[in-house]
C-alpha cells in the first residue's frame, strides 16, 4: 500500500492488544454524565452585553417579541423494504467511489478486513472502540494477524519527558496508520451516505487520517432519507438540550476537483472506502 | 495574499479579461461542466426541486426577518455548549479577536479551510502581522495561496489556472521535480498540508449554517480539509456573518438538498459536519476550545435596506456564476473583491461602498438566469436594478448645483420625450404625421444637435430613412411590378 509517512515522527506506540470492554450501547451513552465532564469547561459568557442584537432588532424594526414558530416540514414516510434501502445505498455509495460488501455476518467481517489490509499491504491498523462492540476482540485478532493496532486514545500516556499529551500523541500516531476501522451509527440510503455520531466511540480521526477507511454497518440502521435521519437526531436518542458533539456525513472517499476540474481522488482524507453491511 | 479591492477599475480589469486566451479557454470549459453538472442534479431531483426552492427560501425569509432572535439563541446555545462566542463589529474588530486569541496561546501556526468570511475580513493578512503562518488547505485555495493570487470562483478557487501553470507553480515554491500529473501535484499537496496540519494549534473554517436550535455549525466540502481543520489543532476558531442562522435542524434537510446539487452537481458532498459544541471529557476527540466569531462587517446596514435584504438569503453554491452570461466572459478577478459573478455584483457594492464599486451593479444583463438557478430563488435582477437606482441618485446627489439644474432639465426634457412618444404611438395616422416631422427635425438640426447630445453621449440616434418601409412598400406594390422583380435580382 502506498503509504504516506510524515516525517519525525518516530511512532513510540504503546502497544497493546488486550481487549478493551465493549463500550455500552454508544447510542445511549451519546450524553455523558455531567461527571465526566472537564472542569475546565468555560462558564457561559454572560457579562458581555450585545449591541449587535439591539442593532439588528433595530434594522428590521421589529420589537422582541418570539416570532411565530415556522411549520413543521413534513416528515417524509418511505415505503422501502430493508433489502431495497440497502441495494439504493450501495448503488448509490458506488457512483461516487466507495465500496460495498453488502450482508456479511460478523464472523467473516473480520477475516475479510484482515484480507484486504493484507492484500494491501497495510501494517499498522487503527480500530474504534465501536468496532469491538460489533465485533468482539477484533483488536485482539487484528494483532494476532501480525498487524500493528494502534490503541485507543484513552490508553496513551502523558509523556513527562517530552511533554506530549495523550492527545497528541494519539494524533501522531494516527498519521502513520494504513487503515481505520470504525462504525456507523446509520446510513443514508437514497445519497449512500455513512453517518458517525461521535460519542462513545472515537472514530473522527480514525475514519479520517489514514488512506483506508474500513466501515462496518448494521443493515438496520440504513435510513431512507436525510429527512428521516434528521427526525431521528431530534426525535430520537438525542436530545436538542445536548446534541452529539460531532455527527460526521461520509459519502465516499475524500475528493477535489480543484485542478482543471478534473476529479482527484484522496486529497485530504482517505483514498478508499469500503463499507461491510452486516446482517444480523 | 494581496485582497485589496479593485472594484474601482471594473473596466480595465474585464478588458484585460476578456483578451486573455487561456482565461477564456478556461472559463468556457468551467461554467459549462458545472452548469451540466448542475442541470443532471436538479433534475434527479424532478418537481420537488421547486418545492424545495420554496421552501429554503420561506425558511430564510423568516430567519432574517427574525434573526435578532434565531442569533441570540444560537449564541447562547453555543456558550451553554462550553463554546465562546464573539460578537465582532467589523473586520478589524474580528482580526484583532483572533490574532490575540494566537498570541495568548503560543500559537505560531493556523491552517484554514476555504472560507468567504475569512477573506472577507482579509485574515491570513492580520495574522501575518501577528506573526502567524495561515496555511490555506483547500487544494484549490492553497494553490491560490501559493501564487499570492485572489480565489476567482466561491466555490473553484483555481480554475483559472490551467494543471502546466500549477506544475510550474509546486515546482518552484516547493523545490519539487516539475509534474503536470494532476493525480501526482494533488498527493503532493496532501503531503505537505498533512505536515502543516499536525503542527498547527489553530484551526479557522467558515459556517455554512449555523443551527440556532441545537448550536450546531455544519460545514460542508468534499475534500476532508475541513474534518481535519476542525479536529486535529487544539483551537478552533469559525466565522460567520450574521446571515447564516437557521432555526432548526431539520431545515437542514431542505438546504443540504439543494446546496451540493447547485454547487457541484453532486446529490451530497464527499463530507458534511455538524459541530456542536466543544468536547466535555478527556477521552473525547477533537479541540479544547471552540470560538465562534459572528461578523456585522456591513450586514445590518444591509438588513436595514428593505428594497435590498434579500440579499442576505445567499448560501455561497455559486449556481449563479456559471450561469451568468458576463461572469462566463469576464470570469472572477475582473469583479475586483472576493464575491464574483451575479452575487458578487449585488453584495460589494454593499459591503465596500456603492461609491467604489458604482459599475459592477451594471455588470448584467438583466437576464434574469441567476434567479432561474438560484436555490434560494433570490431576486437578484431586481436587486441590481434597484442598486443601479440608488447608485444614480447618489451620483446625482454628489454633482454642484449648477450641473444639477441642468441634470434638472435634461430629466424633464426626457420626461417630454416620452410622453411626445406615447402621444405619436396611439395612432396609425400620428405616428406616420410624427415620422415624417422628426425625419424633418433631423435633417434639419442634425445629429449632433445641442437637444440631442445629452442622449447621443452614450447612445446611438440613427439617422432615419428617407421613407418609411411602409411608403416603401407601397411605391413599389404600386408601381410596375416588373421593376420591382428586377431589383429584387
Ligand atoms: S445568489 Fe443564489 S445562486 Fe448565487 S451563490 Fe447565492 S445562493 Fe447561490
Amino acid at each position: 500500500m502506498a503509504t504516506e509517512k510524515v516525517e519525525n515522527t518516530d511512532a513510540k506506540v504503546s502497544r497493546s492488544s488486550s481487549a478493551v470492554p465493549p463500550a455500552s450501547d454508544h447510542l445511549n451513552s451519546a450524553l455523558i454524565p455531567d461527571t465526566l465532564r472537564l472542569e475546565s469547561t468555560p462558564a457561559p459568557d454572560t457579562r458581555r452585553p450585545t449591541p449587535m442584537l439591539s442593532r439588528i432588532r433595530a434594522a428590521l424594526g421589529r420589537g422582541d417579541h418570539e416570532p411565530n414558530p415556522l411549520e413543521r416540514l413534513p416528515r417524509t414516510y418511505s415505503e422501502a423494504s430493508i433489502d431495497d434501502r440497502i441495494s439504493l445505498f450501495t448503488a448509490e455509495l458506488c457512483k461516487v467511489g466507495g465500496n460495498v460488501e453488502p450482508l456479511v455476518d460478523r464472523r467473516s467481517a473480520t477475516t475479510q478486513i484482515a484480507e484486504m489490509l493484507k492484500a494491501r499491504a497495510a501494517t499498522a491498523v487503527a480500530v474504534s472502540n465501536g468496532v469491538e462492540s460489533l465485533l468482539p476482540n477484533a483488536r485482539e485478532y487484528f494483532a494476532g494477524q501480525g498487524f500493528q493496532v494502534t490503541p485507543s486514545l484513552s490508553e496513551f500516556q502523558f509523556d513527562s519527558s517530552s511533554g506530549e499529551t495523550p492527545a497528541e500523541a494519539y494524533k501522531r500516531t494516527l498519521i502513520n496508520v494504513d487503515a481505520g476501522v470504525t462504525t456507523a451509527d446509520y446510513a443514508i440510503a437514497d445519497t449512500g451516505t455513512l453517518v458517525l455520531v461521535s460519542g462513545s466511540e472515537q472514530h473522527r480521526l480514525i475514519s479520517l487520517v489514514p488512506p483506508l477507511h474500513i466501515c462496518l454497518l448494521k443493515q438496520d440502521s440504513i435510513l431512507p432519507n436525510l429527512a428521516e435521519l434528521i427526525y431521528r437526531v431530534n426525535d430520537g436518542p438525542y436530545s436538542k438540550t445536548r446534541p452529539p458533539l460531532v455527527m460526521t456525513f461520509i459519502t465516499g472517499p475524500s475528493r477535489t476537483a480543484d485542478i482543471e476540474l478534473t476529479l482527484t481522488i484522496g486529497v485530504h482524507g482517505p483514498r478508499e472506502l469500503q463499507v461491510f453491511i452486516c446482517s444480523q | 495574499m494581496q485582497d485589496e479591492i479593485h472594484t474601482e477599475t471594473f473596466v480595465e480589469n474585464y478588458r484585460s479579461a476578456l483578451s486573455n486566451a487561456q482565461l477564456q479557454k478556461a472559463l468556457a470549459i468551467a461554467t459549462t461542466k458545472f452548469t451540466l453538472g448542475r442541470g443532471m442534479a436538479v433534475a434527479s431531483v424532478g418537481d420537488e426541486w421547486n418545492l424545495l426552492r420554496e421552501r429554503a427560501r420561506e425558511i430564510k425569509e423568516h430567519s432574517i426577518a427574525n434573526l435578532d432572535h434565531y442569533l441570540g439563541k444560537f449564541a447562547a446555545k453555543i456558550e451553554e455548549l462550553g463554546g465562546r462566542v464573539y460578537w465582532a463589529r467589523d473586520a478589524r474588530d474580528a482580526n484583532a479577536y483572533i490574532t490575540g486569541l494566537a498570541r495568548d496561546r503560543g500559537i505560531s501556526l493556523a491552517v484554514k479551510s476555504k472560507s468567504m468570511m475569512t477573506e472577507e475580513i482579509e485574515l491570513n493578512h492580520a495574522l501575518a502581522l501577528a506573526g502567524v503562518e495561515a496555511v490555506e488547505t483547500d487544494l484549490g485555495e492553497y494553490i491560490v495561496q501559493l501564487a499570492g493570487e485572489r480565489p476567482s470562483h466561491i466555490i473553484a478557487p483555481a480554475i483559472h489556472k490551467t494543471r502546466g501553470d500549477v506544475a510550474d507553480l509546486f515546482s518552484e515554491k516547493l523545490h519539487v521535480e516539475r509534474t503536470e500529473e494532476i493525480e501526482r501535484m494533488t498527493a503532493l499537496a496532501r503531503r505537505v498540508l498533512r505536515q502543516k496540519f499536525a503542527t498547527a494549534g489553530l484551526g479557522v473554517t467558515g459556517a455554512n449554517f449555523a443551527v440556532a436550535e441545537t448550536g450546531t455549525i455544519v460545514l460542508v466540502e468534499n475534500e476532508g480539509n475541513i474534518r481535519l481543520t476542525t479536529s486535529l489543532p487544539r483551537v478552533h476558531v469559525a466565522l460567520m456573518g450574521i446571515e447564516k442562522v437557521i432555526p432548526r435542524l431539520e431545515d437542514l434537510a431542505v438546504f443540504l438538498r439543494l446546496l451540493p446539487r447547485s454547487a457541484s452537481g453532486q446529490k451530497m458532498s464527499s463530507y458534511v459536519s455538524f459541530i456542536s459544541g466543544v468536547k466535555t471529557s478527556p477521552i473525547d476527540e477533537g479541540p479544547e476550545e471552540l470560538h465562534v466569531v459572528i461578523l456585522d462587517n456591513g450586514r445590518v446596514d444591509i438588513l436595514a435596506n428593505e428594497h435590498l435584504r434579500e440579499s442576505l438569503y445567499c448560501i455561497r453554491c455559486g449556481a449563479c456564476l456559471n450561469t451568468c452570461p458576463v461572469y462566463q466572459k469576464i470570469g472572477g478577478h475582473a469583479y475586483g473583491w472576493i464575491y464574483p459573478g451575479p452575487i458578487g455584483a449585488l453584495l460589494t457594492p454593499q459591503l465596500v461602498g456603492r461609491e467604489r464599486a458604482e459599475n459592477l451593479p451594471f455588470a448584467s444583463s438583466l437576464c434574469g438566469a441567476c434567479r432561474e438557478v438560484c436555490p434560494i430563488k433570490i431576486n437578484i435582477p431586481d436587486m441590481l436594478l434597484h442598486l443601479r437606482h440608488e447608485i444614480k441618485e447618489d451620483a446625482a446627489a454628489r454633482v454642484p448645483a449648477p450641473a444639477r439644474a441642468s441634470n434638472r432639465l435634461g430629466r424633464r426634457l426626457e420626461a417630454l420625450g416620452v410622453k411626445a412618444w406615447r402621444a405619436a404611438m396611439k395612432t396609425r395616422r400620428r405616428y406616420e404625421r410624427s415620422a415624417r416631422m422628426a425625419r424633418l427635425a433631423q435633417s434639419a438640426l442634425g445629429n449632433e444637435s445641442m437637444l440631442f447630445n445629452r442622449w447621443t453621449a452614450t447612445r446611438d440616434l440613427p439617422p432615419m430613412a428617407p421613407r418609411s418601409f411602409r411608403e416603401e412598400w407601397e411605391s413599389r406594390m404600386l408601381g410596375t411590378n416588373n421593376s420591382k422583380d428586377k431589383e429584387v435580382k
